[in-house]
């Protein structure tokens, strides 16, 4: 498990978003692929917190597994109007190694109203700036993320805006070799055609409705993602995404 | 404490040919040592791919090859040809630092305030590869070098010093002893010499320009520069083996 002295705090451009990352010193390999989980954590997730808890720690026990598992990178965050800023960092990009899935991921308690946009910019703006980074010191480097909720976008300090303009930087910037995004509702039809525009507006690859919040529909996501990963993980050095991430579950 | 990397790639004229790489490199750490080997086959040669390996990891062990080469070459259904190769041993120890020529090539040697550009380059193009003194075409070696030149230069800053060799000494190996202890040794192929329109120099500044020294820093530099070297429409005509020794003070 990495000390707090291996990790280093960044800000996001001029934002008040931070995000933290383990140490260029500390990555040996190549190359490395940025994955980044958001959960929402708000009010009306409050019945199924635990399978999406479970859920996050199945993903993370299958990529460690995963052959490429030590090029590999992962920050997990929450989101929901009780954190500053909307959204709140369980951990930083760490590599999957360091992290032990039983014991570093907290119980979700759900409250508060829903900060969609904080969430994206701060996946986003945190893989740039991290991407970036690594990119300055001839790391080879792609990124995937899951913004993974259940509602609409009401509480947000971060514009729509700011989420598009770091969306789409990260590939036209040359900063990475791809960007794959992912917006994934859960228990969400009633918001499917907001969520849907929202994807599209924020500059987000595909909109996934991953069904209601059941344990096989939860169990069946984290296998989504897992696979996502590994074959966005396996795109390294192509020059362009996966083609295997799928569009539905 | 040292960090020791190695890598190696294909050039342009090979994968035309349909051949493989003939370059190899390999490095290793020690508790009180280091050292670094660059294996370059013949592309007129055999399988000369294998015999490099076969070269450098009987060096990386201390093997002394060339007494039971021919039990080798008997016991793999090899012939002389296969081991035609020019090698290069860089070595970081207590009591001094060295790099040893069989054949052409360069090196880099960091010294922290500035770095030494060496290369010994063969003008006929028909380095000397040690199994000449074996497989009994050393005199048609020496024949190759007549009315050709064979130099040893050294480049430091803007002082350059270029060293006419005979023959006769490239044979018993051309060894640069350094002054003082180095931060850092690379040493390369003479793949470093073919790439379109690029001075040997330049390259190897290119090269080891390292961003970070963690891990695999030689594979990432290398890469990335040979990379941006394409991009930039420098191409890379031969194959290019490197291997570097960095003292982590």
């Amino acid at each position: 498990m990495p000390k707090l002295a291996d990790m280093d705090t960044t800000k996001i451009g001029g934002s008040n978003f931070n995000f933290s990352s383990i140490k260029i010193e500390h990555l040996g390999a190549t190359e490395y692929s940025l994955v980044t989980i958001a959960v929402d954590v708000t009010g009306s997730v409050r019945d199924f917190a635990d399978l999406l808890r479970e859920m996050l720690i199945t993903v993370v026990k299958a990529c460690k597994k995963s052959p490429r598992a030590e090029n590999m990178l992962i920050r997990v965050i929450r989101f929901s109007s009780m954190f500053q800023n909307g959204v709140d960092e369980i951990h930083g990009f760490k590599l999957f190694k360091d992290i032990d899935p039983d014991k570093d991921y907290p119980e979700l308690h759900g409250g508060g109203m829903t900060p969609l946009c904080d969430a994206c910019f701060s996946c986003f703006g945190a893989m740039n700036e991290y991407g970036k980074k690594l990119v300055d010191n001839d790391y080879l480097v792609n990124a995937i993320m899951f913004v993974i909720t259940d509602g609409e976008e009401n509480a947000s300090t971060a514009t729509m805006k700011m989420v598009h303009d770091e969306a789409k930087k990260g590939v036209s910037g040359e900063i990475l070799e791809s960007t794959t995004s992912v917006l994934i509702g859960i228990n969400a039809g009633n918001f499917k055609d907001s969520l849907n525009i929202f994807q599209k507006e924020a500059g987000m690859m595909q909109y996934v409705d991953a069904g209601d919040a059941t344990e096989g529909k939860l169990a069946k996501l984290a296998g989504y993602i897992s696979q996502s990963v590994s074959s966005t993980s396996q795109a390294l050095g192509t020059g362009g995404p996966s083609q295997n991430i799928q569009a539905t579950i | 404490m040292f960090i020791s990397d190695s890598y190696f790639a294909i050039g342009n004229t090979h994968i035309r040919s349909g051949k493989p790489c003939q370059d190899y490199a390999i490095a290793k750490v020690v508790p009180d040592r280091a050292i670094a080997i660059v294996v370059d086959g013949c592309s007129s040669g055999g399988i000369t791919d294998f015999g490099a390996r076969l070269i450098a990891h009987s060096l990386l062990c201390g093997h002394y090859l060339i007494p039971t080469l021919p039990h080798y070459l008997y016991k793999f259904g090899l012939t002389w040809n296969d081991m035609l190769a020019t090698y290069i041993r860089a070595t970081i120890e207590p009591w001094g630092s060295e790099v040893l020529f069989f054949g052409d090539g360069c090196a880099v040697i960091n010294y922290g305030d500035h770095s030494e550009f060496i290369r010994i380059n063969y003008e006929s193009n028909a380095p000397y590869y040690f199994v000449y003194h074996l497989n009994g075409k050393y005199d048609d070696y020496l024949s190759m070098q007549e009315g050709k030149r064979i130099t040893l230069t050294i480049a430091n800053g803007t002082d350059i010093s270029v060293r006419e060799l005979t023959p006769e000494e490239t044979s018993k190996g051309i060894l640069v002893k350094l002054e003082h202890e180095p931060l850092s040794i690379t040493i390369f192929s003479d793949g470093v010499c073919s790439f379109s329109g690029m001075e040997w120099i330049d390259v190897c500044k290119e090269l080891t320009a390292f961003k970070n020294t963690s891990g695999s820093y030689l594979k990432r530099r290398m890469s990335k520069a040979i990379q941006d070297f394409n991009k930039s429409d420098v191409k890379m005509l031969d194959d290019i083996a490197g291997a570097g020794l960095h003292i982590m003070r």
